[in-house]
């Protein structure tokens, strides 16, 4: 039974040819528009050393060791560290002569110049870094609560550990804004998924449709025929996302970087998240169809705008006011998810982010299940 | 015969304020073509989706083939075929495709499934249009492939809610006799409609009912037999002076005249050869008449003085 649900679904979805066109153009079009706008822009953007100021004290003694080290002079030179008061650091953010303050203590916080719209990817790049520095330096202080006689060692692997991301992420990553206008562009193909599991959700119900009256009505288990249709369905706009990262990396030569596998698990997960989450909207509420889809489409964008696909910076002032929302705004964990990929060469970050869109996907068909599963309905 | 096909006792649906279904009664009994008539709005579908466990209910008790029905009674289900009064069937698939998608929700076997599609597009009439898809059937042509999604798994219990709405007489008409069929091979139906004609044709029993009320319940014979009337005469006359008028409603059996748009309408209740007692009051009295009907009396006239109003309005 399953199997009967899966074929015909794929069978009716693949003969929808202007819906499979408009779904395929879209992000192809959507991805040629962004190519021609920003084709020049990533060469003036190549990554410079960073001009910071650090406000340190004297107890901040692992900080300066690895500004100095990442200040040195050289080819890989990283930053420009200047110290200063507060005072002094303040007004050179003000007056634009560097991009960010780095704050000593416990954690490390920075400081950026929210004028400054031209330099989010340095300011995205700093944020970075400081998120890593505490983590590392998190990991260090329980060390030295726990095995205070490990910590010489810990911290000889932290400056390896700087050392190899400086190289990696900071002049041999692929990361430039036009790529990140890229990534944000799949993750919206993905969550307009979401569209097609509202469609199996209403399709199913007795109570928003006719067909899903007559489904109801045939000794056929529900969760049976639905989790047929939703596999059928992810596998076709996985498919689609496929193709447009293949359009988009290979036809025009975005430069995603060589992890063609991890992408296209990352797109996997992006379309579950989607689709699950169009059918919860789905499931939930006797609303006319229109709305639902209104529903998903504001969402979607507005997700989308906040993780940057219209407003580069967004995705960082986000970070700013309220960065809890950046770990679960699934356009922000999918195109992270691209962008870890593209600039740390470990994938902690990348399996995180898809660790929770995996975890939310999982919820929310759980959840639409809960709902359809009340089979006798007050009116119809 | 012993356990009724169909038993709802005192079922109450209630939509918020309106109450659709009021203290409704049935028993529907295996191999019969049972009709359920009433005018729009009646509670015909309201009972169908109950029977069917599709809809809640806030009184009474239902058994189909002497068990409760609930929505996991997957064994009834199993028995059952339903044609609802909307079209349901999928734009982008096929006749045959749609009919072997909905098949296949109860039949598992693909042999047999294949020889049950092919039947069921035979029965139907709509082998031709075997891969059309369902935009570019007619009106008619799409009823009948609704019908045959919800039947070709061969179900001993098949619902029909209005099947023939809207579609020409041709396709109706083949409709009809599709559904004798099908009763002739053993299957129970319970068939919804306001077409009185339909329901007279067709059906073994008749229920009527109106505002969620089930009035009067037999074969159509018994059902004419509960009313008064028993013939309707009805003559084209230019005029007729009103005094004659007290003479016709004095003659045997006759309990109704009027005279309207240049027609003489004579009811009569019982008895024989009324229509020639008032043709000879006529000649006696030297009105000129032109044609004569004698009418026998409908399901409308059934339900007309059931509730005082037509059945279609
Ligand atoms: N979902 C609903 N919500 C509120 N009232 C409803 C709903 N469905 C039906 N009704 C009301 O219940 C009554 C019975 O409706 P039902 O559809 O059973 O009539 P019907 O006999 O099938 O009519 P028709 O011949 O038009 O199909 C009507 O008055 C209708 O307005
Ligand atoms: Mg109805």
């Amino acid at each position: 039974m399953f199997w009967h649900a899966f074929y015909y679904y794929l069978k009716s979805t693949l003969r929808q040819k202007e819906n499979l066109c408009w779904t395929l153009l879209f992000p192809i079009a959507l991805g040629t528009m962004f190519f021609v706008a920003f084709s020049g822009l990533s060469d003036e953007e190549s990554l410079h050393t960073i001009p910071v100021a650090a406000v340190v004290k004297e107890e901040d003694i692992a900080l300066k060791s690895v500004l100095d080290t990442l200040g040195e002079a050289g080819e890989d030179q990283f930053l420009e560290v200047t110290y200063a008061s507060e005072e002094e650091a303040l007004d050179l953010l003000q007056n634009k002569e560097i991009i960010g303050i780095l704050h000593g203590g416990s954690p490390v916080t920075l400081s950026v110049n929210a004028q400054m719209d031209n330099m989010q990817m340095e300011q995205s790049i700093l944020s970075a870094f400081v998120d890593q520095y505490n983590a590392i330096f998190d990991g260090i202080k329980n060390v030295a609560m726990t095995n205070p006689e490990k910590v010489e060692a810990v911290i000889r692997g932290l400056s390896e550990e700087t050392d190899y991301n400086k190289e990696i992420t900071y002049t041999d990553g692929t990361m430039d804004e036009m790529v990140s206008y890229f990534f944000n562009l799949i993750a919206m193909t993905c969550l307009y998924a979401s569209m097609t599991g509202l469609k199996i959700a209403i399709r199913n119900q007795a109570n928003l449709s006719a067909l899903g009256a007559r489904r109801t009505l045939s000794p056929t288990h529900r969760l049976i025929s639905i989790l047929g249709e939703i596999t059928a369905c992810i596998l076709f706009q996985t498919v689609i996302v496929w193709i447009s990262l293949f359009y988009l990396g290979v036809i025009l030569k975005v430069n995603f970087g060589s992890q063609t596998g991890y992408m296209m698990l990352a797109s996997l997960v992006g379309c579950m998240f989607g689709i699950s989450f169009g059918f919860f909207v789905g499931c939930i509420g006797k609303m006319e169809e229109a709305i639902k889809v209104g529903i998903l489409m504001v969402l979607t964008m507005f997700n989308c705008f906040l993780s940057g696909l219209m407003v580069h910076s967004m995705r960082i002032q986000v970070e700013k006011i309220c960065p809890w929302y950046n770990k679960i705004n699934p356009a922000a964990l999918i195109s992270d998810s691209f962008y870890a990929l593209s600039v740390f060469q470990s994938h902690d970050r990348y399996f995180g982010n898809l660790a929770t869109l995996f975890a939310m996907a999982v919820c929310l068909c759980v959840a639409g299940f809960f709902i359809v599963r009340r089979e006798k309905y007050a009116t119809l | 015969m012993s356990t009724p096909v169909i038993k709802i006792s005192n079922l109450v649906k209630r939509y918020h304020e309106l109450l659709a279904l009021d203290h409704f009664n049935l028993e529907i009994k295996e191999g019969e073509v049972f009709g359920l008539l009433g005018p729009n709005g009646s509670g015909k579908t309201t009972t169908m989706n109950c029977i069917l466990a599709l809809l809640t209910y806030d009184k009474g008790s239902i058994e189909v083939f002497g068990k409760e029905m609930r929505p996991d009674s997957y064994e009834l289900k199993r028995q059952i075929g339903v044609v609802m009064q909307n079209v349901a069937v999928f734009e982008e698939l096929t006749v045959y495709e749609n009919i072997d998608y909905f098949c296949g929700l109860y039949i598992q076997d693909k042999a047999l499934r294949k020889q049950y599609v092919e039947e069921a597009m035979e029965f139907v009439g709509l082998q031709e249009f075997k891969n059309f898809f369902p935009r570019k059937l007619s009106g008619g042509l799409l009823r009948r492939l609704n019908i045959a999604c919800g039947i070709a798994h061969k179900p001993r219990l098949i619902f029909l809610d209005e099947p023939t709405v809207a579609v020409d007489p041709q396709s109706r008409n083949k409709i009809l006799e599709g559904i004798e069929e099908l009763n002739r091979q053993g299957a129970t139906i319970v068939y919804t409609s306001h077409y009185m004609e339909e329901v007279e044709q067709i059906c073994t029993r008749i229920a009527i009912m109106d505002k969620g009320k089930n009035l009067a319940i037999g074969t159509k014979e018994e059902l004419k037999q509960m009313i008064k009337k028993s013939e309707e005469i009805r003559i084209e006359m230019v005029d007729i002076p009103q005094e004659y008028l007290a003479d016709i409603r004095n003659l045997k059996h006759v309990y109704e005249v009027r005279f309207e748009n240049h027609n003489l309408h004579v009811l009569c209740s019982g008895g024989k050869h009324n229509l020639l007692r008032v043709l000879d009051y006529l000649q006696e009295k030297e009105l000129s008449f032109g044609r004569v009907y004698s009418e026998l009396p409908t399901l409308n006239d059934v339900f007309l003085e059931i509730t005082g109003k037509e059945l279609r309005d």
